[in-house]
């Protein structure tokens, strides 16, 4: 697994390419986290336009973000899901906490940008 | 039904060997020329139950997992995936979604919903103190069907 991150204003961007699993799930907890620990942001969007799989160790890790990010009402949005991964967003109804967006200009104007 | 391929696989119950499973029984399966989407499946009920017996049967302290798979000439993928770890004290409620023991890891109670959303059959037998077996089963389609492409 990869990870990018970039940051614009107060939003994050992350960018997880590969496969997302329990091995992997630390890595993008602690990558995430020292960005969250240096203050700053506020919402992050997920470009995973390059993940290829994720299973229930990735909903638990996107989810604990997420509700890091709750503690300031700031928001999680994803973009560029391969069906695979769509199809865990949609049967863990992760989907609904975390909205899924075409790209990544429809996330930056669902935040208001 | 007839048995036309298998393999016992044994692996030490490492997080670095739930990619490593789960491509193994992915290869195997691929033999069917089934879809990508079924592969995808595959692997995906795989990684859920090697990771719980990873974290849960082992409690990330190792000990050895056996995978056993089996193609029948219906293409049927049978995979076994056994654990000799603590067991599971009420199998009933461990089944149910959102049910987990370790919120504290981040877990979400999702990984048995997935495995039977994603396979045919699901069966789980475990005792307290002796282990836990899974066993799952998914018919495959074939390259007859319509020429797919496969992915590892
Ligand atoms: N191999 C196993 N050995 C012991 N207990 C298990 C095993 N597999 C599952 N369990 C128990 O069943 C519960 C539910 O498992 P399930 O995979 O559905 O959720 P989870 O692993 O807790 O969370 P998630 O899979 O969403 O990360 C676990 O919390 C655990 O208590
Ligand atoms: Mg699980």
């Amino acid at each position: 697994m990869k990870i990018t991150k970039q940051q614009s204003g107060d939003i994050l961007v992350v960018g997880v390419s590969g496969e997302l699993d329990h091995h992997s799930s630390a890595l993008l907890k602690s990558e995430i986290g020292a960005e969250l620990d240096k203050g700053g942001v506020r919402h992050i969007i997920l470009d995973l336009r390059e993940l290829t799989f994720m299973d229930s160790s990735g909903l638990g890790v996107l989810l604990g973000r997420y509700k890091e990010l709750g503690k300031w009402q700031g928001k999680m949005l994803a973009f560029g899901l391969q069906p695979v991964v769509e199809k865990m967003f949609r049967l863990t109804g992760l989907n609904q906490l975390i909205p899924v967006h075409p790209d990544l200009a429809s996330c930056y104007k669902a935040l208001g940008v | 039904m007839e048995v036309t391929n298998y393999f016992t696989l044994t692996i030490p119950a490492y997080s670095r060997n739930e990619s490593f499973a789960r491509v193994v029984v992915a290869a195997f399966a691929a033999q069917l020329d089934p879809t990508l989407e079924e592969i995808n499946e595959v692997k995906t009920a795989v990684s859920e139950a090697v990771t719980n017996a990873i974290i849960h049967g082992y409690g990330e302290k190792g000990g050895e997992i056996v995978i056993t798979c089996t193609l029948r000439a219906d293409n049927t993928l049978e995979v076994i995936i056994k654990d000799t770890g603590v067991g599971i004290e009420d199998l009933e409620q461990a089944r149910e979604p959102l049910f987990t023991t370790r919120p504290d890891l981040e877990r979400s109670g999702m990984g048995f919903t997935v495995m039977e959303e994603f396979m045919d059959s699901v069966s789980v037998d475990s005792k307290p103190g002796q282990g836990t077996v899974v066993t799952m089963t998914k018919k495959l389609s074939t390259g007859e069907q319509g020429g797919h492409e496969t992915n590892l």
